[in-house]
C-alpha cells in the first residue's frame, strides 16, 4: 500500500476547502439575489464634460430595482450603456451602505458609478499608400463636443502620384490624383432605457452628418477629373452578430471636367455638372476572424441605392459581395468570394460615366490592369452597368514563417463587366453577362499589415475580351478589400 | 533594349482566349454618320440660331462658307476642349474649337477672304477686333449669355435669362452655377477695364456701331458682295441684340443704339433671311 505524502494530503484538503468556499459564495449570491434591497441613491463620480442629464437618464433604471440581483444586472447594463456613449474610458460600479439612511439600513444601498472620461481632442497625421498613389492625411477629432457623446471630426487628405506607378506603364498624368476634405458630426443614439427583465440590449446606433468635397483625377484609366461636393446624413446601427445597417441620404454636386484633348466621346458627352440626390442602404456582416487575411468565417455586404429624389441623375443601383474562408488544417486556408452589381437608368436616362462600375485590377480580377475589364472607348475605361466576379484562393503556410501573417497564395479569378442595353431583352443582356468571362490565375505572396493586405503575385490571364487590358507577369496589390 | 524575361516563354506558352469586345463605341455620336457636327448652346424654341452670340458667330461662319454640317444642342461648355461653346466635331472625329474651326472650314470649304486685298484684310482684322471687344462687352453688360444681366437688368433676367437657364440644371444647382458664372464674367470684364461704367461701355458700343455702319454703307456685306468672317462676327451680335433684347415693356439702350443705324438692321435681317430662315 502506498503512503500518501502529508504535503499532498494537505494540498487535497486545501483544494476541497477552496471548492467548498466558492460553492458557499455562489450559493450566497444566488440566494441573496432574491433578497429585497432598494437603491437609496446613485452617485456618479468622475464626470467632467459630459452632461449630467445624459448620464442620469442612462442610469435611472437602477432605481427601480427591488432586489440585489436586479441591482447588479441593471448596474452592469447601465455601465454598458455609458460605455456606448463612446466618452468614457472605463466605468466601474461599487455598492455601498448609505451613510444617512432613515429607513432600515439593511434594505438600502448606494450605487456608486466611477467613470473616467477619455481624452477629448485627437489629431492624427499620416501617410498611406494605396494601389496607385500615396496619400497624406490629417484628421482632427473632438469627442464629446456638446456633452452627449457628439463627435466632431475633420479629415483632409491629398494624394499624389508616386514617381513610378507601381509596375504599370507610367503614362503622362499629372501628379495630383485626388484630394478629399470632410467635416463630420456624429452622435450616438441611445434610447431612453427602461427597467425591464430580461432587458434586451438595443443595437448601437449613431446618426451622422457630413459635408465633403473631393477631387479625383481619373487620368490613369480615363481622361478626366471629377469634383464632388456634397452633404450626407447617415443613420448607422452596429450589431456584430446580426450585421450592421446604414441608411443614408446623400446629395452631391458632381463636376466632371478637364477632359483630355484626346479623350473619348463617351467621357466627353458626360462632362459638366450633375446633381445627384440619392438614398442608400448598406448591410454588412463580418464574421471573419481577420478581415485582411481570414482563415475562417464569412463576410457579406450588400448595398442598394436609389438616385433621383430631385437632381438630374436618376438610376437604381445594387451591389452584393460575399466572402467565405475555410480552414483546411495545417495552416492551409481556402477562401472564396463572389461579387456582383447592376445599375439601371430610370425615366429614359442613360447611365453616366461616373455612376457606372469599373472592374479589374489587383484587388478584383488579378492579371488585369486597374479598371482593365469591360467597355472601352479609345483608351478610356468607360465602365459598365452590370458585373460579376468570383475568386478562389488557396493560402498556404510558408516554411519558417508559419506563425507570421504571411502566406503563399494560389488563385483563380474570373469576372466580367458589360453595358446593359435597355433596348434588348433581359435574356440578351443576361447572355452578354455570361458570354465572355475574363479569367486569370497565378500564385504569389500575401502579407497582412494591421489595416491592409499587400500582395505580390505572378499572374497569367487565361481569357480576356479584345479590349480588356491584360497585365501578365508580376503584379503588386495593396488594399483593404480583396476578391 | 529590355532585359530578357525568362518567364516570357511561360506566358507565351499558355493560351489566352480572346473574346470579342463587350462594347463597341458608336462610330459617330449622331446621325447622319460622318457629317461634321457643330455643338451649340440651345436656341430658343422654334429658332435655329443659338441664344449665345459666340455660337451664332460660328453658325453664321459655317453657313457663309457653305460648310456641310449639322448642329446639335449642348449646354455643357465643359464638353468642349477649350471649355467654351461652340465646338466642332470634324468628319475625322477631331474636336475643334475657336481658331481651329476657322482653319478647318477654310481647309475644307475654301477661304472666304481669299479675294480680299491686303488693305481689306487689315481692315477685316481691325473691325473684327473692334466688334469682338466693344460689342461683346456691351452685350455682356446688358445681355449676357452667361447670365451676367442678373446683376444689372432684372427685367431682362426675369424675361430671358431665367427661363433660358433654369431648365438646363436642376434646382438648386442652377442657382449656384449662375452665381459662379456671373462672378466669372464680372472678373473677366474687370480684367479688361478698371471700372465698369454703363455709359462708357454703351458709348464705346455706339462708336463701334457707327464705324461698322459707315463701313457697310449700302453694300451687301462688309467687303462687297460676299461674306467674310467679319460678317459672321457682326451678324452674331446684331442678331442677338435685335432679337433677344426686343422687350415689349421697354427699350434696351443697346438695342436702341443699333436701331439708329438702318443699314445695320436691314443687314441683319437680310443675312438671317438668306442663311437661316427655313
Amino acid at each position: 500500500m502506498e503512503q500518501i505524502p502529508p504535503s499532498a494530503a494537505s494540498g487535497t484538503d486545501a483544494i476541497f476547502e477552496i471548492q467548498r468556499e466558492s460553492r458557499r459564495l455562489k450559493d450566497l449570491v444566488t440566494n441573496s439575489q432574491e433578497r429585497a434591497l432598494h437603491v437609496n441613491s446613485i452617485r456618479i463620480e468622475g464626470v467632467e464634460h459630459t452632461r449630467r442629464s445624459v448620464v442620469e437618464a442612462l442610469v435611472k433604471p437602477i432605481l427601480e430595482s427591488q432586489n440585489l440581483g436586479d441591482i447588479v444586472a441593471e448596474s452592469r447594463e447601465a455601465c454598458q450603456r455609458l460605455g456606448r456613449l463612446g466618452v468614457f474610458r472605463d466605468v466601474g460600479v461599487t455598492l455601498d451602505t448609505p451613510t444617512d439612511s432613515f429607513g432600515a439600513s439593511g434594505e438600502l444601498v448606494d450605487v456608486v458609478l466611477t467613470v473616467k472620461e477619455g481624452p477629448r481632442f485627437y489629431a492624427r497625421t499620416g501617410a498611406d499608400f494605396s494601389n496607385y498613389d500615396t496619400t497624406t492625411n490629417v484628421t482632427t477629432k473632438i469627442s464629446n463636443a456638446l456633452g452627449a457623446g457628439e463627435c466632431l471630426e475633420a479629415n483632409a487628405s491629398y494624394a499624389v502620384q508616386p514617381s513610378v506607378a507601381l509596375n504599370e506603364s507610367a503614362a503622362a498624368f499629372t501628379s495630383e490624383t485626388g484630394s478629399y476634405f470632410q467635416v463630420l458630426c456624429s452622435k450616438p443614439l441611445i434610447p431612453t432605457p427602461t427597467f425591464k427583465r430580461p432587458n434586451r440590449a438595443d443595437p448601437d446606433a449613431r446618426i451622422e452628418f457630413a459635408a465633403y468635397s473631393t477631387n479625383r483625377n481619373m487620368l490613369l484609366h480615363m481622361s478626366h477629373e471629377e469634383q464632388a461636393k456634397g452633404l450626407a446624413a447617415r443613420y448607422k446601427t452596429a450589431d456584430p452578430y446580426y450585421g450592421s445597417h446604414e441608411f443614408a441620404y446623400d446629395v452631391a454636386w458632381r463636376h466632371l471636367h478637364n477632359v483630355a484633348q484626346d479623350g473619348s466621346w463617351s467621357v466627353r458627352q458626360d462632362a459638366g455638372h450633375t446633381l445627384k440626390s440619392a438614398i442608400s442602404h448598406i448591410y454588412s456582416r463580418d464574421h471573419r476572424n481577420d478581415p485582411m487575411l481570414p482563415t475562417a468565417g464569412s463576410y457579406v455586404r450588400t448595398r442598394e441605392e436609389l438616385s433621383g429624389l430631385g437632381g438630374d441623375v436618376k438610376f437604381v443601383k445594387g451591389e452584393a459581395e460575399g466572402q467565405w474562408a475555410f480552414s483546411l488544417g495545417n495552416g492551409f486556408t481556402l477562401a472564396t468570394s463572389i461579387r456582383g452589381g447592376l445599375v439601371l437608368p430610370l425615366l429614359g436616362q442613360r447611365t453616366r460615366v461616373n455612376d457606372r462600375f469599373l472592374f479589374g485590377g489587383p484587388n478584383s480580377i488579378r492579371g488585369f490592369r486597374q479598371s482593365g475589364i469591360g467597355p472601352m472607348d479609345k483608351k478610356d475605361a468607360i465602365g459598365g452597368d452590370a458585373y460579376w466576379g468570383a475568386g478562389l484562393s488557396l493560402f498556404t503556410p510558408l516554411p519558417y514563417l508559419v506563425d507570421k501573417p504571411m502566406k503563399g497564395h494560389f488563385f483563380v479569378n474570373s469576372g466580367t463587366l458589360v453595358p446593359i442595353n435597355t433596348g434588348d431583352t433581359v435574356q440578351q443582356n443576361a447572355q452578354r453577362l455570361i458570354a465572355s468571362p475574363s479569367v486569370s490565375a497565378g500564385l504569389g505572396l500575401a502579407v497582412r499589415f494591421s489595416i491592409l493586405r499587400l500582395e505580390m503575385n505572378y499572374c497569367l490571364p487565361l481569357a480576356a475580351g479584345m479590349t480588356d487590358r491584360i497585365k501578365p507577369g508580376f503584379q503588386f496589390g495593396i488594399g483593404i478589400s480583396y476578391m | 533594349m529590355g532585359i530578357p524575361n525568362p518567364l516570357k516563354k511561360l506566358q507565351d506558352a499558355l493560351p489566352l482566349v480572346r473574346y470579342p469586345a463587350v462594347y463597341t463605341p458608336p462610330i459617330w455620336p449622331a446621325e447622319p454618320a460622318n457629317i461634321p457636327i457643330l455643338f451649340i448652346f440651345p436656341p430658343s424654341k422654334q429658332a435655329i440660331t443659338s441664344l449665345d452670340a459666340e455660337c451664332v458667330k460660328y453658325q453664321a461662319f459655317l453657313a457663309f462658307s457653305n460648310y456641310e454640317h449639322v448642329t446639335r444642342e449642348c449646354h455643357e461648355p465643359e464638353m468642349s476642349p477649350s471649355g467654351q461653346l461652340p465646338f466642332l466635331m470634324a468628319a475625322d472625329g477631331r474636336i475643334l474649337t475657336g481658331r481651329q474651326i476657322i482653319e478647318e472650314v477654310k481647309d475644307k470649304a475654301g477661304d472666304l477672304e481669299s479675294r480680299l486685298t491686303d488693305a481689306e484684310r487689315s481692315n477685316l482684322t481691325a473691325f473684327t477686333q473692334l466688334a469682338e471687344t466693344k460689342l461683346d462687352f456691351a452685350l455682356n453688360y446688358t445681355f449676357p449669355p452667361q447670365l451676367f444681366t442678373m446683376w444689372y437688368d432684372s427685367r431682362i433676367r426675369d424675361r430671358i435669362t431665367f427661363p433660358m437657364y433654369e431648365s438646363l440644371y436642376p434646382w438648386p444647382l442652377n442657382k449656384i452655377l449662375s452665381r459662379s458664372l456671373r462672378s466669372e464674367k464680372t472678373e473677366w470684364m474687370l480684367s479688361r477695364r478698371a471700372v465698369l461704367k454703363k455709359d462708357e461701355i454703351l458709348d464705346d458700343a455706339k462708336r463701334t456701331l457707327a464705324a461698322l455702319s459707315t463701313l457697310l454703307g449700302s453694300q451687301l456685306f462688309f467687303f462687297g458682295s460676299k461674306a467674310s468672317f467679319l460678317d459672321a462676327v457682326v451678324f452674331s451680335y446684331l442678331h442677338i441684340i435685335l432679337s433677344l433684347l426686343a422687350l415689349p415693356s421697354h427699350e434696351v439702350p443697346l438695342r436702341e443704339a443699333v436701331m439708329k443705324h438702318d443699314n445695320l438692321v436691314q443687314y441683319a435681317r437680310r443675312v438671317f433671311n438668306t442663311f437661316f430662315a427655313a
